[in-house]
């Protein structure tokens, strides 16, 4: 049933005050196509780290929860340490994130990330902290995992679930379609990214 | 004809071994929910059809997750082994709950749930008794989640004559088929989209009274179509109820149909309607 132009109007007056979608990424919210908002965060060793000095090489973002069934889905059986690994050695910038409220699920001491580091074998280039939460908020991350593609010139190329199967099982990931793989892939190989947004699965975020 | 019984035996294997994949899985979950499957005869005629009830019995302060999970979550899944001739439906959920954390939103099932598989039987099924196996993979979280791998089977006799409900289950059956949200020819919906707004206009004599409407709110069937944490604004204009959505994130454009259950919760009592509307 389509409506008039008039009862859409209408519609529009009811719900006045309503801000309008911003195609640009304005109130400096995350959007695939957009510049990736930029942030600083520390690190667990006490580095800052700012978004925009990776200008020019990919940088992806990991949001993490260790207690999570969904990121232990991928660091038990190593596929997110492999997926570290190898795009790190393509010059890609792994940045893993925690926004873990203290004392929610998820949040660790600096120590306790370092320590897990090392147990995991994980190999992220940082596990940055973001406490109160705001660089979460900023990129609308909801669950963990939660993963962002940022290009070379600093553009959100993608936004979403890590894979394409939101089973718990880690015996599911052979056959899905890792999405980060997908388009990093695209992307260092000059193709449009396929896939550039999916609903991420995971635990929530505790902010 | 060689190809195709090592396609089926291929298949068959392969299913085989999730079976085996899912007894090595560990399944915290489990120890906060007690779930059940059960069909709602006993006795089933050949060539007729029934319902299986897969019910959730959930500790204290643990959830699970209705078919669009919200912001996080995933809704149960299952995986059917049944002899040939047997054929399961698409899940009926109960309509859902909204639970919150923080700013993000879930939707599901505390304290109890059922939800109802419709199956069905053909003719051709010899009379007997057969067992049907259920992998079943779901969440539960209070503040934390854990995932749960369970095997569960019933079995039901075949019979050329009359089917036979099971009495003992029936009253749970009917409880649980009343949450599913229906369809409601008294309501009129439509909607237009622009941008990342959806507006929901209702129409007709099903649209609740001003007075009496305590909430309203629409749970699409798919999670990457409605923002879950949005607020739904409701607004009266004319008798008409206009209800105000906001667009996924993780959709490049406005949806073109709206299929979910419009939750409406009156001084009567919850009405759950299934949508189905086109823009």
């Amino acid at each position: 049933m389509k409506y008039s132009i008039s009862i859409f109007l209408l519609a529009v007056m009811l719900f006045t005050g309503h801000a309008l979608h911003a195609a640009t990424g304005e109130n400096n919210q995350a959007q695939v196509g957009e510049p990736a908002p930029d942030f600083t965060l520390v690190d667990s060793n006490g580095q800052e780290h700012t978004l925009s000095d990776f200008q020019g090489q990919f940088v992806v973002l990991e949001w993490l929860n260790h207690d999570c069934p969904f990121v232990r889905k991928f660091y038990s059986v190593g596929e997110m340490q492999r997926l570290q690994r190898h795009y790190g050695e393509q010059d890609v910038v792994w940045l893993s994130i925690i926004s873990s409220r203290e004392g929610q699920q998820g949040h660790m001491t600096p120590d306790q990330i370092n320590a897990t580091f090392e147990d995991k074998d994980v190999k992220a280039a940082a596990v940055l902290i973001d406490e109160p939460g705001d660089v979460g908020r900023m990129y609308n991350a909801r669950t963990t995992p939660h993963m962002f593609v940022i290009n070379p010139d600093g553009v959100l190329i993608y936004d979403g679930a890590i894979d394409s199967n939101s089973s718990a099982n880690p015996a599911t990931i052979e056959d899905a379609e890792n999405y980060v793989v997908s388009a990093l892939e695209a992307a260092m190989n000059g193709r449009e990214v396929a896939t550039p947004t999916t609903r991420p699965y995971g635990c929530s975020v505790k902010y | 004809m060689k190809q195709a019984l090592f396609f089926f035996g291929l298949l068959v294997s392969t299913s085989l071994c999730s079976a085996a994949d899912l007894h090595a899985q560990p399944s915290p979950g489990s120890e906060y929910a007690d779930v059940s499957l059960f069909p709602a005869h006993d006795v089933l005629q050949t060539g007729s059809s029934s319902e299986a009830g897969l019910r959730f019995d959930l500790a204290d302060g643990w959830h699970t997750y209705w078919q669009n999970p919200g912001d996080s979550g995933i809704p149960a899944g299952i995986e059917w082994d049944a002899p040939e001739g047997f054929q399961f439906e698409a899940v009926k959920w109960p309509y859902p709950a909204i639970f919150r954390e923080e700013h993000l939103i879930t939707h599901g099932y505390k304290d109890e749930t059922m939800l109802l598989i419709p199956f069905s039987v053909t003719e051709g099924v010899a009379p007997g008794s057969y067992e049907i196996t259920a992998s079943l993979e779901y969440l539960v979280c209070d503040d934390v989640c854990l995932p749960a791998f369970e095997t569960h089977a019933f079995t039901i006799e075949i019979s050329g004559q009359e089917s036979r409900l099971n009495e003992q289950v029936q009253d749970t059956f009917d409880r649980f088929r009343a949450k599913i949200p229906k369809e409601d020819h008294t309501l009129d919906a439509a909607f237009t989209a622009d941008g990342d707004q959806v507006i929901l206009r209702l129409q007709g004599e099903g649209v609740p009274a001003e007075q009496a409407l305590r909430s309203i709110h629409f749970f699409p069937h798919e999670d990457d179509v409605i923002e879950p944490s949005a607020e739904q604004k409701a607004v009266y204009s004319d008798g008409d109820l206009w209800l105000e959505l906001k667009t996924s994130r993780y959709r490049s454009s406005p949806p073109n149909v709206l299929n979910g259950a419009l939750v409406i919760e009156t001084d009567e009592g919850v009405k759950a309607v299934v949508l189905s509307v086109n823009r």
